[in-house]
């Protein structure tokens, strides 16, 4: 009958194992109430070491969907006009934190994001968010490329090799159309990589089955009244988070939704909760781990 | 170094003009110079003045194929047959004095039908840059010094004793003289100078590119064998680049067929790089296209550009070493060659700023294997100050929308077969077309009505669009959205 140390021991060793490896970080998004709902829940015995910092989980690839309600396109529309656009500054946003975050830790400094899709591009306008803003701005700039894949098929070519390549630390991608398989495909590179992937897709999707990590909604809402600049506010909810029991679908009471706005003094930001409806539940519903 | 006591070597032109002369201690060189600047003083290395004197030589062979350095201080270029090629003498002096004043060097040139008249006129010749026409050699000779072909030192004491100082007094001395008195080597320079005899120099060659090749000894037609070779040739020139400490930016590659012509095909690089890994994957995707026809006899491979690649710390254990810049910047190439071997080199791009006041036009990309931008050129991004959308619709889509006065807010906008109710109307801000690109300006008489007037206006359900009117058709599009 093996001792009571040596199943401690035992389990300190699957614990071990369980734990992403160091390189997978998450990355703090910055949007406080968010990190917090992210941070992973250690098991009672884990005390030991120090709980690990909240954020969008490394070495993942996390889904947006952007839902301006659209209607189909009509008959009379040109055939490949697409209705659909990607949630650019909030993904700008995170791309930026990416390479902060890669920089102030030793060995990852001087990645770069890689923008991959005709719509995903890095525009001015939405580097104005960014805090700091001119100077952020270059760094994000000069840290880009981008790729423009003629088809499908070579811009899943395109996102894994990105992935897989050290030099990478985020990849921005257009992934309209992704399967299981290519999703699985994409997550496996992205852990053996490092990065992180923010695939953006059409709302329609958000029934596709997926392998990502994390899946978001993001819906406009109304900003303040009263503002004098366009400071755009959106609704986000995450829809999914891989490993842990889910919420029946996007309107069951359990979801979770903040609120972030993008304004020029602080960039994008999460407003706090007496505003919105439903956001800012302050002690998160106790989560069951699943494997 | 002289006894002990640290003398001058050599000095600026500022440090002559204020007494310093060569030989002097470097103590009473520091008394005659101003105390502030303060004087910068380095070791004397005659030998990395031979070699930097030697580069600056190879730099100059492209305005003559022959150019040989003559330390100390002197390079000679043979431009016989390239005023052609530059349009005349003069050009090649003015771009060659160009040069030297971008490089921050203090030059000044000769141009003569003799090496040594050249030499002379340049380091004596009252002007900066002198040019001595075919039959005024003597003429141009006759007032420098006796130091401007170099004799020997005895030589020119002797001389100096009898009176001779200037080079006009030492051709009018009877010719047959003056070996038996001054020795043969000065009238050798002299007939040298004057063009009486020949004078040989020895020019400075360009290394060879590094080049490695595999023969067979018969005509093959199979794959895995071409590989074989091809990889070994690869090592051989990965190995050859190392020993250079340079990486290669194009590598050329010729396979030797029988009986058809040669193969050649070229890969391009975005980054110097050497590592026989990354080129492999780069090379074999070409050579399994190759036709190979009857059989190839042998593979070749020239690094036909070069550039400086520092060497770097090996790496073992990759997944546990700190991943220096270096690294990065070599991963960073490797993955922009890799996909461009595959999508085409206009497929991966770097975003550039661009300096200008419409949105459209504030941004442009270049292909990335372009060098990356220096920094400076990013000051050209400028944040505006009216906010701009984080999404640009390209190109603008035609909108119908419904404004309560005509300059005045939006109260409903139809696109994309969906009316919005306006909830918040900001503008209208005016920005002028660039009249100076515009094909219509030549047609239009009120340059005012190229302008655009944009709007940024919220609907109910909470998204801002970023609309215009445009001034000459008064028709609205919406440009963006802050997606």
């Amino acid at each position: 009958m093996p001792t009571r140390a040596e199943l401690e021991q035992l389990a300190g060793r699957l614990r071990d194992l369980q734990a992403p490896p160091a390189a997978h970080r998450p990355l703090p998004t910055g949007w406080g109430a968010i990190d917090r709902a992210l941070t992973p829940h250690t098991g009672p015995a884990g005390g030991e070491r120090e709980p690990p910092t909240g954020g969008l989980p490394g070495g993942a690839i996390h889904e947006w969907f952007l839902d301006l309600e659209e209607r189909p396109a009509p008959a009379s529309a040109p055939p490949d006009r697409d209705n659909w656009f990607a949630p650019l500054a909030l993904l700008t946003h995170l791309a930026w934190r990416t390479i902060e975050a890669g920089d102030a830790q030793d060995g990852a400094a001087g990645r770069l994001v890689v923008w991959i899709g005709r719509r995903c591009r890095v525009f001015v306008g939405a580097m104005a968010g960014l805090p700091g803003a001119a100077p952020s701005a270059r760094t994000l700039i000069a840290r880009s490329l981008v790729v423009n894949p003629p088809d499908g098929a070579s811009a899943l070519w395109a996102i894994d090799l990105a992935l897989r390549s050290p030099a990478v630390g985020a990849v921005v991608a257009d992934a309209r159309g992704l399967d299981m398989a290519c999703s699985r495909r994409l997550q496996l590179a992205a852990e053996a990589g490092g990065g992180l992937a923010l695939l953006a897709r059409p709302a329609r999707e958000r029934a596709a089955l997926s392998a990502a990590a994390t899946r978001w909604l993001v819906r406009p809402t109304p900003a303040r009244p009263g503002v004098w600049a366009p400071s755009a506010r959106w609704s986000v909810e995450l829809l999914r988070r891989k490993g842990t029991t889910g919420w029946s679908g996007p309107s069951a009471n359990g979801g979770r939704r903040w609120i972030l706005e993008m304004n020029r003094a602080q960039g994008v930001v999460c407003v706090p909760a007496d505003v919105a409806d439903r956001s800012g539940e302050a002690s998160p519903a106790p989560v069951r781990v699943s494997a | 170094m002289d006894h002990g006591r640290q003398i001058v070597g050599a000095r600026c032109e500022r440090a002559a003009r204020a007494g310093v002369d060569i030989g002097m201690t470097i103590a009473h060189a520091r008394a005659l110079l101003p105390r502030s600047p303060e004087p910068l003083l380095e070791p004397h290395r005659p030998d990395r003045d031979d070699a930097a004197l030697g580069a600056l030589a190879a730099w100059l062979l492209r305005f003559s194929p022959i150019a040989a350095p003559s330390p100390p201080g002197c390079v000679l270029l043979d431009i016989a047959g390239c005023e052609r090629a530059f349009r005349g003498e003069r050009r090649i002096v003015r771009l060659v004095a160009e040069a030297m004043r971008r490089m921050r060097l203090h030059a000044r040139i000769g141009v003569a039908p003799t090496y040594a008249c050249a030499r002379a006129v340049a380091m004596f010749a009252p002007e900066a840059a002198t040019i001595v026409a075919d039959g005024a050699v003597r003429a141009a000779l006759e007032h420098l010094p006796l130091r401007a072909i170099d004799p020997e030192p005895e030589a020119e004491r002797a001389l100096m004793e009898l009176g001779v100082e200037r080079l006009g007094q030492l051709f009018d001395l009877p010719r047959a003289s003056l070996p038996g008195r001054f020795g043969a080597e000065l009238l050798m320079r002299m007939d040298r100078a004057l063009g009486a005899a020949i004078e040989t120099i020895d020019p400075v060659r360009e290394p060879d590119p590094p080049r490695a090749a595999r023969l067979f000894e018969g005509p093959t037609t199979q794959t895995e064998a071409l590989a074989l070779a091809a990889r070994q040739a690869l090592d051989d020139l990965c190995l050859a680049l190392r020993s250079r400490e340079r990486g290669a930016r194009r590598i050329e590659v010729l396979l030797l067929r029988i009986d058809a012509p040669p193969v050649r095909f070229a890969i391009a690089l975005s980054r110097p790089a050497r590592d026989p890994r990354h080129l492999w994957t780069l090379l074999a995707a070409r050579l399994e296209r190759v036709n190979l026809g009857f059989g190839v006899e042998g593979v070749e491979m020239t690094a036909a550009a070069l550039g400086r690649l520092p060497h770097e710390q090996d790496e073992r254990w990759t997944e546990h070493a700190a991943r220096t810049s270096a690294a990065t910047t070599r991963a960073t190439g490797e993955l922009i060659d890799t996909i461009v071997d595959r999508l085409g080199a206009e497929s991966v791009l770097r975003p550039e700023p661009v300096e200008s006041h419409l949105p459209e036009r504030a941004q442009r990309l270049r292909p990335a294997m372009l060098p990356p931008l220096r920094p400076a050129a990013l000051d050209a991004l400028a944040i505006a100050h009216a906010p701009r959308p984080t999404a640009l619709l390209d190109p603008a889509e035609e909108a119908l929308v419904l404004a309560v006065t005509p300059d005045g807010p939006v109260a409903m906008v139809r696109w994309r077969d969906r009316e919005r109710r306006i909830a918040t109307s900001l503008g209208p801000e005016r920005l002028a077309q660039e009249w100076w690109r515009d094909e219509r300006r030549a047609s239009v008489a009120d340059l005012s009505t190229l302008a655009r007037d944009y709007f940024a206006v919220q609907d109910e359900d909470g998204l801002w669009l970023w609309i215009y009117r445009d001034g000459d058709t008064a028709k609205w599009f919406v440009h963006g959205l802050w997606a």
